[in-house]
């Protein structure tokens, strides 16, 4: 019964199987450490550029900020540029984010360089904050519990592996490849679980955000910036998600892929309690 | 006041993106009945960004049957899930005699029914852990074999039950229109510490001049006015079930009528500290309980007359027995409304069944 004993295949199996448990216990103990009941009346699900933030990075808050502006008519989008509008130099906006891109496409910005200028950053950074006071995403202390635990279960998986590899090789066999390359995956994997931008607490509350929120995916909106609701729908489903055609300008790629697929991003395919985001396609549960 | 709307899904994300601005949250019971897992825990992360009241429409407490214990255990697996800060129903009853009538129909105001409502509301308050706030109903038609008037009613309610009132000020205006009592004596007359919750809505003006109490109008002058009458702590939720408008209407709405109904209040002070007193309790029941039938019996053949049009058409040609002094066209004029209430959720089930738009809300 001693599975250093076993034969190959068996112990490959026995080894696949021990990384499968592994890793549910890993996560099951990063959720543990990571959950728990979300703090009362944090307002986190009335910005709809924090939750952007949350869900995809800084990138995705400002594109998020770009579609309410366009929407509400304060920026226009052209073939390959996003200025402001007549109305947008006149018009006071309340958050700081938007009057920050505002200012900043009083000249012409192509889409993408507005995305990625590093002038949001100070926003974002405060934006961020709050997210790691709420405990949303994954903070310092967070990070090194999650490398402990990692570590602890990648010095099971090597052990185990390493221990195989010698009694193999003592034992004149050299065909321990297949059984290399399982660790190193499982490690790898272990190591990419580490760096989740979100921590379980996160994903509960955009999971939660999305549920909320559903009914915005099988509604005709209306534009203008009449309701916060293009806002909110490209907060928390994705700035892609919005059903304008300016977004082809905006966003070629996410949209070449997402008119591309055979399904849109709709209630039935992104509107689940887990969504996925249309920013670019409809991805999975996230953590 | 505390100020808060009823939980919608057209509303939804209106409302999350302005919990900011929202006291509390009223979320329909039977709305949630068959929520899965991701939903019951959105609902409860909600509950705990706002404050989240509970409200039913299905029970029919106030009636001389038992309460359908599968609904009533439907609601406590809610309660229970979603820890709502109280739970309410309605002064109506919705069935009788195995006979759905589709909506919230009027009682007779008498003993018997008065002695049914104790017995269900003790049995949801076993049941639910709880005692649910009860509300008065609208009707566009007097329901028969009366020993109470309105007032009277939700006094001897107030006393036999332990329950606190849901006291829907919208509801009292309608009523008042359509029966005419005083709406503004009767809400002073109440204790306002029996008062757990307000509501508010609009309705429209139908045939005959009755007030429709459909919750797709906005809240009349008359019920802010009567809002004024209420304690200035109370908790005051808008009710709004179609045509729904932009939120931010939805809100200057709300904080307008809470506004108004304070300045009101202010500027009618006086008139408020010499407010009449609370009414006595119950005259003498026996000596203005109506004879026979049995109530049961009753109940069943007013729900009969609702839904059946037949029966009631014959029953109109040839009109007997203890039900014989209903009014012919209010009872035409509220199996009209019964009968849209129906065939609206029929159209709302068959929409879900479709993969179309999620069920509104009712009640």
């Amino acid at each position: 019964m001693n599975p250093f004993d076993w034969r190959g295949p068996q112990f490959l199996f026995f080894y696949v199987v021990l990384i499968i448990v592994v890793m549910i216990v890993l996560r099951m103990a990063r959720r543990a450490m990571e959950a728990g009941e979300p703090d009362a009346r944090t307002g986190a699900l009335t910005d709809p550029y924090r939750i952007a933030l949350l869900r995809e990075g800084r990138q995705e808050m400002v594109r998020v900020a770009v579609v309410s502006l366009t929407d509400r008519g304060l920026l226009t989008v052209g073939d390959s540029s996003v200025q402001v509008s007549e109305a947008g130099r006149t018009t006071p906006v309340r958050r700081r984010l938007e009057q920050q891109v505002l200012e900043l496409c009083r000249t012409p910005w192509s889409a993408a360089a507005l995305f990625d200028s590093p002038l949001f950053e100070p926003i974002a950074a405060e934006y961020e904050r709050d997210l790691y006071g709420m405990q949303l995403l994954a903070d310092e202390d967070t990070l090194s519990r999650r490398r402990n635990l990692a570590r602890a279960a990648m010095a099971l998986l090597l052990l185990v592996a390493g221990g195989k590899i010698f009694i193999a090789l003592q034992r004149g066999r050299t065909n321990v490849g297949l059984l290399i390359f399982l660790a190193v995956v499982a490690v790898a994997y272990a190591r990419r679980d580490v760096k989740d931008r979100m921590t379980a607490k996160g994903d509960a509350f955009l999971a939660n955000a999305k549920n909320l929120f559903r009914s915005l995916l099988s509604r005709d909106l209306r534009p203008g910036g009449a309701t916060t609701e293009v806002v909110m729908l490209a907060g928390v489903f994705g700035a892609a998600s919005v059903p304008f055609e300016w977004k082809k300008k905006l966003f070629p790629r996410a949209t070449a892929s997402t008119d591309g697929s055979s399904s849109s991003c709709s209630s039935s395919s992104c509107g689940s309690s887990c969504g996925g985001g249309c920013g670019g396609g409809c991805g999975g549960c996230g953590g | 006041m505390r100020l808060g709307l009823g939980w919608r899904n057209e509303l939804a994300p209106g409302i999350v993106a302005n919990l900011d601005r929202i006291g509390v949250l009223e979320v329909l019971a039977e709305e949630l009945f068959d929520a899965d897992a991701p939903r019951r825990r959105a609902m409860r992360f909600l509950a705990r960004e706002v404050p989240v009241v509970l409200h039913a429409t299905s029970l029919g407490l106030a009636s001389t049957e038992r309460v359908d214990r599968k609904r009533l255990d439907r609601i406590a697996r809610v309660v229970d899930w979603l820890q709502p800060e109280l739970w309410s129903e309605h002064l109506a009853f919705v069935r009788a005699g195995h006979r759905e009538i589709g909506h919230l129909a009027a009682p007779p105001r008498n003993d018997a029914t008065l002695e049914g409502l104790v017995r269900n509301v003790e049995e949801a308050r076993r049941v639910t852990g709880s005692l649910p706030l009860v509300e008065n109903v609208a009707s566009l038609i007097e329901p028969p074999l009366c020993a109470y008037d309105e007032a009277e009613w939700l006094h001897a309610v107030l006393a036999s039950t332990g329950c606190r009132l849901l006291l829907d000020l919208h509801n009292v205006h309608a009523n008042s229109v359509n029966f005419g009592f005083d709406a503004r004596a009767l809400v002073a007359s109440l204790p306002g510490e029996r008062i757990g919750m307000v509501h508010i809505a609009g309705g429209r003006v139908i045939e005959r001049g009755r007030v429709l109490d459909d919750h797709l109008h906005a809240v009349p002058r008359e019920v802010v006015e009567l809002l004024a009458l209420v304690p200035a702590d109370a908790t005051v939720v808008l009710e709004r079930d179609g045509n729904y408008p932009n939120i931010d209407v939805l809100l200057e709405e709300l904080w307008s009528a809470a506004a108004f109904a304070a300045a009101l209040e202010r500027a009618e002070g006086a008139e408020r500290a010499e407010r009449a007193p609370a009414l006595p309790l119950p005259r003498d029941r026996k000596a203005v309980a109506p004879p026979a039938p049995l109530p049961a019996t009753a109940l069943h053949i007013l729900a009969e007359l609702y839904t059946d049009a037949s029966a009631r058409e014959a029953f109109l040609a040839n009109p007997a027995g203890p039900l014989a002094s209903i009014d012919p066209d209010d009872l035409r004029l509220a199996a009209r409304s019964f009968e849209r209430k129906r065939l609206h959720l029929v159209h709302e089930v068959r929409a879900e069944g479709e993969g179309g738009r999620e069920r509104a809300g009712q009640g």
